[in-house]
């Protein structure tokens, strides 16, 4: 961000020499050059003559804020302003202080006492335009830019301004008619990509305000001139559905999906001129209409997996057409050996019915089958390349994790392996069925296995990254990221620089997993920085788009903007950082034990001892190599943040406040696990969530947690009803309704009369008919015997109601091995819950908590036998050879692991 | 009804990033294992290696070392080490294809035999012949671990450009030359 402008002197002081002004430029240059100190001494000298100089004052202010000393500047601007009321530049100096410190509604409240005290300044209103942006305040927006109409009529980006604003607040007709005055009496001489850029701009005002036959004649008169001839295709074409001409819309349509087969939007909208919806609820009479079409496009584009998919989405499992259509489909992919052909496949599985995925299996066993006995494809004479029966196999391996047959998968993977041990995505597709089925750190070992074979390859650097964050073996994750990041730097700092969001988000799960709060918190707050960001990356575009003229782009960011906090990153973030603080809550932050060494140390202490780093490390050697690596880098940043005496002068002047050089004020999380109102918190984030996600069921449920704690039952009402809306059967909601009555019956004395009466009325209606709080739970765990969640919840529950720890037990325990719903992370985010929070709140009885665990890690134990999240830790030497025998069944692979 | 299976094999360079694949693939075909020196070693000269891609998944490779002159004064000569196409993807033409690197690299360079030992009861014996190797000599109790322990020394003379003899003492090692090309 730029300084604001120090313009004209102030007005009633000392009338200035020549050379006191002189002095002022010189400053002024000092401080353009980012030399602070040198402009702060200048800045002294003079005001020792002119000690109320407001020009100076503000300089000096400025240069403080420039040395990075805020407090002080802060101090110094708000004394000149309250010295100066009148001054405009003591108010735009404060107002920059402010924005700075990205303080914007603050920054606009200064920014406008400067412009009432000076209202001819045109740097004052731009710099305010901009907050004005930022904050959406559109009718302020408004003002600004007719005052610099009025200032400086010519200049082109105020028009701009002005007909964005008007298209922002929805006053369509408004920013037509200036648009057109720009377009006819100031902007004729542009040509080429700006005048195209105006033109489409007033079609999508025009389509906006529904004026679509005024829109098509422009996009037809105006043709010549558009650069972009595309979206004007496309944006034709959507305005004759919108006008039901849906023969001209057919035909734009079939023209651009010529251009462009691959494009999913144009297939869209093409069966939407032809009266089709969406391809998962086609009737019978509009297959008909699709086959022949797509038949023929297929025939004309042998390479558009687009256009050679679509088919198999609209076609009846039981016609012979998506046989056909199959077998032409996968050939391309198992003779070429594109290992993409399952995810090509994959929405194939997800329709209601799993009649297709039956269709799948039974032709991909019979290619299987055709492979190996005569190495050819079913129906062909023709000899196929032996690498035809690895992707044979790679797929089924695939396709049977997929549909649930755990032993088919890995028997065909295995024989894959097998057959071409050197083909690198086997083991990628191994390291996924092995995490499928709990075996989180033989997926890593396997998947670090394949990274091995190609060190190049950046997908697999980050993946294997990835594996080993779900394996919560953080430390081996952050060495294998550094290979695509800047390796000098800490992991930490990396992903908040490069904005890795979905490193952030593991890290902090993985963080959640083992117990360490603060840390998580930590991880997940980046996500939140990140988003920050993208919101304070609205300053930077508008003077490009002035520019430019890209004004659609401009007004669609912004309009994406408006919505970012809807992105799942942030959800996800934010449903965990809820979570956390809750749990904070109830189990306050406790300083880890201080160990001897540094921050790596204290890393390892917080570990788990499920997931001890240093096992994983098959040599000794590199711990401390790492730990010497960070002590050099705090090194280095001890060394950059307090400046060596001054060799050259110049040097020494030109601080720069660099992110980069500031240590780590919380490593550990510790400040923002210990924050006075961890409730308020989480406050914060729900309040975005809900806010953006209104019907994101997890939100919701989150939501309840919190009204539970504030007392806030009515609300929780609200929340569960429309929860009731998505999922009518969700657990949680059970739980909540429950933990909600059992606290308002403790609380009986401290809760509002209106309130209890409320909670009367609504029991008939959450309660499922029972009449007592027991008897739902009762009823509960009966009626819901075949769900593992629910029987999980209920135990809970009963157990907090009647203190029966034998009945809970039961019913907690059981749940794991009884039901069919039950899957190895659901059970362990279950078990997690009940180390966290149910058995460790010290209200229950520590025998019964000991048991419970010890019990239910066994259960899961026995049901899911490859998931290592309930088996006990292992020693060095027992893991390593787990790893030898869980990650290869073949000898040669094993081989190639060990040596 | 056979297809031309030439157009989905590509020969390759050995990179330090893929050498993991080399090392597996020599691992899963040969009798005989090969610790981590070696791969480290034969990334640079005297060593060269070519990998053979079907598909983009590699299937075979062999892995030279350029030997020096027997006498003073003659050519020097190309010791192949390793030399492996996996089971499935054997009678392709890739061993074929990996041969006339070799024989390519030694007409370029003016090595003016190539000699490989080969286990006396190894399929591969015949793969030689039939490309005019000839057994050189027998030697008994080459191999430590393996059984049998005896071996061949097979040879095959390539002809040599008699002027460009005086110079091989300094011809420069193809190997040396290999453009680190990435695959990815």
């Amino acid at each position: 961000m730029a300084p604001p402008t120090k313009t004209a002197a102030a007005p009633k002081e000392v009338k200035l020499t020549t050379k006191d002004t002189n002095t002022l430029k010189t400053l002024s240059k000092l401080f353009d050059e980012r030399k602070y100190k040198k402009a702060i001494k200048q800045a002294d000298a003079f005001l020792k003559i002119h000690p109320t100089n407001v020009d100076a004052l503000c300089f000096r202010t400025l240069t403080l804020y420039g040395l990075n000393l805020k407090e002080e500047a802060h101090a110094a601007g708000k004394q000149v302003v309250r010295d100066n009321m009148s001054s405009f530049t003591a108010w735009h100096t404060l107002g920059f202080l402010h924005r700075n410190d990205k303080n914007f509604p603050e920054a606009l409240k200064c920014f406008r006492t400067a412009h009432r005290n000076n209202k001819e300044s045109v740097q004052i209103l731009k710099d305010m335009s901009l907050i004005q942006i930022f904050q959406r305040d559109y009718p302020g927006l408004l003002d600004s830019y007719k005052t610099l109409l009025h200032l400086q009529p010519g200049y082109k980006g105020h028009w701009i301004g002005l007909i964005t604003t008007y298209h922002l607040m929805g006053s369509h007709s408004q920013a037509i008619f200036i648009l057109d005055e720009f377009i006819n009496v100031l902007d004729q001489e542009n040509e080429g990509i700006r005048r195209s850029e105006l033109i489409l701009y007033k079609v999508q005002l025009l389509d906006e305000s529904n004026e679509l036959d005024k829109a098509l004649s422009l996009l037809k008169s105006d043709a010549k001139f558009i650069v972009d001839k595309l979206w004007a295709k496309n944006k034709t074409g959507e305005i004759y559905i919108k006008k039901n001409m849906l023969k001209e819309a057919e035909k734009v349509f079939t023209d651009l999906i010529k251009l462009n087969p691959d494009n999913m939007n144009y297939h869209k909208k093409f069966w939407e001129s032809k009266g089709i919806k969406s391809i998962e609820t086609i009737t019978k009479e509009q297959i008909e209409i699709l086959k022949p079409i797509y038949a023929e496009w297929g025939e004309l584009n042998p390479k558009s997996f687009v256009i050679q998919k679509i088919p198999l989405n609209f076609l009846p499992s039981d016609s012979e057409g998506f046989l056909i259509r199959l077998a032409k489909f996968s050939r391309h992919f198992l003779v070429k050996g594109i290992p993409s052909l399952f995810n090509n496949l994959k929405s194939l599985y997800n329709g209601g019915d799993d009649k297709k995925s039956k269709v799948i299996e039974k032709f991909f066993e019979e290619t299987l089958q055709s492979l190996i006995e005569k190495g050819t494809l079913v129906g062909s004479d023709q000899q196929e390349s032996p690498s035809t029966l690895l992707w044979c196999r790679y797929f089924l391996a695939q396709h049977y994790d997929r549909v649930g047959k755990i032993k088919e998968s890995f028997e065909q993977i295995d024989k894959a392996i097998e057959h071409t041990p050197t083909n690198v995505d086997n083991y990628i597709v191994r390291a996924k069925l092995l995490k499928h089925n709990g075996d989180l750190v033989g997926a890593a070992q396997q998947y670090e296995h394949a990274r091995q074979l190609d060190l190049a390859d950046r997908y697999l650097n980050t993946k294997s990254a990835l594996y080993a964050l779900r394996a919560d073996e953080r430390d081996n994750a952050s060495k294998i990221f550094k290979t695509v990041i800047d390796p000098n730097d800490s992991t930490m700092f990396n992903i908040s620089e490069y904005q890795c969001m979905w490193y952030e988000n593991e890290l902090g799960q993985s963080y959640y997993r083992t117990g360490d709060n603060a840390m998580s918190l930590k991880a997940l707050h980046l996500v939140d920085k990140a988003f920050t960001e993208f919101i304070e990356d609205q300053f930077d575009f508008f003077n490009h788009m002035q520019k430019k003229l890209t004004l659609r782009a401009y007004v669609d960011f912004l309009r994406w903007e408006d919505q970012v906090y809807k992105n799942k990153p942030f959800l996800d973030a934010a449903k965990l950082l809820v979570k956390v603080y809750l749990t904070l809550l109830k189990k306050p932050y406790v300083k880890p034990v201080e160990t001897t060494q540094s921050s790596a140390g204290v890393a390892t202490a917080a570990e788990t001892a499920s997931a001890p780093p240093t096992t994983t490390e098959p040599t000794a050697t590199t711990t401390p190599v790492v730990k010497e690596n960070e002590k050099k880098q705090n090194n280095k940043q001890n060394n950059k943040q307090t400046p060596p005496p001054p060799p050259k002068k110049d040097d020494d002047d030109e601080v720069e406040v660099d992110e980069k050089n500031k240590v780590d004020e919380d490593p550990l999380g510790e400040k923002l696990a210990t924050v006075p109102n961890l409730l308020e918190q989480a406050n914060k984030f729900l309040k975005t969530m809900l806010k953006f996600n209104p019907d994101s069921v997890d939100a919701h449920l989150l939501a309840c947690q919190c009204y539970l704690e504030k007392r806030k039952y009515l609300l929780i009402i609200q929340s569960l009803l429309k929860v009731k809306q998505v999922v009518p059967n969700h657990p949680l909601i059970f739980k909540n309704v429950v933990a909600m009555y059992r606290q308002v019956e403790q609380q009986a004395d401290t809760t509002d009369a209106s309130v209890k009466k409320i909670l009367e009325d609504e029991k008939a209606n959450l309660f499922d008919g029972a009449t007592s709080l027991l008897q739902f739970v009762e009823q509960y765990a009966a009626k819901h015997k075949d769900s593992h969640a629910h029987q999980f919840i209920a135990g809970e529950q009963l157990y907090h109601l009647t203190k029966d720890s034998a009945k809970a037990l039961d019913l907690i325990v059981n749940s794991v091995s009884s039901s069919a719903t039950a899957s190895w992370d659901n059970c362990r985010e279950n078990l997690v819950h009940l180390k966290s929070v149910f058995c460790d709140i010290g209200k229950i009885d520590q025998s019964f908590a000991d048991n419970l665990i010890q019990q239910y890690t066994e259960k899961c134990k026995i049901r899911f036998p490859l998931a290592n999240y309930f088996q006990p830790p292992k020693s060095i030497e027992q893991s390593t050879e787990e790893s030898t025998t869980t990650t290869t069944t073949t000898t040669t692979t094993t081989n190639g692991t060990s040596n | 009804m056979a297809i031309d299976y030439s157009s989905f094999i590509e020969l390759g360079d050995l990179t330090d990033k893929n050498i993991g694949q080399l090392k597996l693939l020599n691992t899963s075909v040969l009798p005989v294992s090969y610790d981590d020196k070696f791969y480290q070693k034969i990334l640079a000269a005297p060593f060269i290696t070519k990998l053979a891609f079907y598909n983009d998944v590699l299937v075979g490779a062999v892995s030279c070392r350029v030997d020096p002159p027997v006498n003073a004064g003659e050519p020097q000569t190309l010791y192949i080490m390793t030399f492996c196409v996996l089971a499935a993807y054997r009678k392709l033409g890739i061993g074929k294809k990996l041969l006339e690197f070799v024989e390519t690299t030694c007409a370029k360079n003016n090595y003016c035999k190539v000699t490989l030992h080969v286990q006396v009861n190894s399929d591969a014996i015949d793969f030689y012949k039939k490309y005019d190797f000839t057994i050189e000599s027998t030697i008994q109790n080459y191999y430590r671990n393996i059984e049998p322990t005896d071996c061949y020394l097979m040879a095959k003379l390539i002809p040599v450009d008699p002027s460009a003899v005086t110079t091989t003492t300094t011809a420069t090692n193809p190997a040396a030359n290999n453009n680190n090309k990435n695959k990815k």
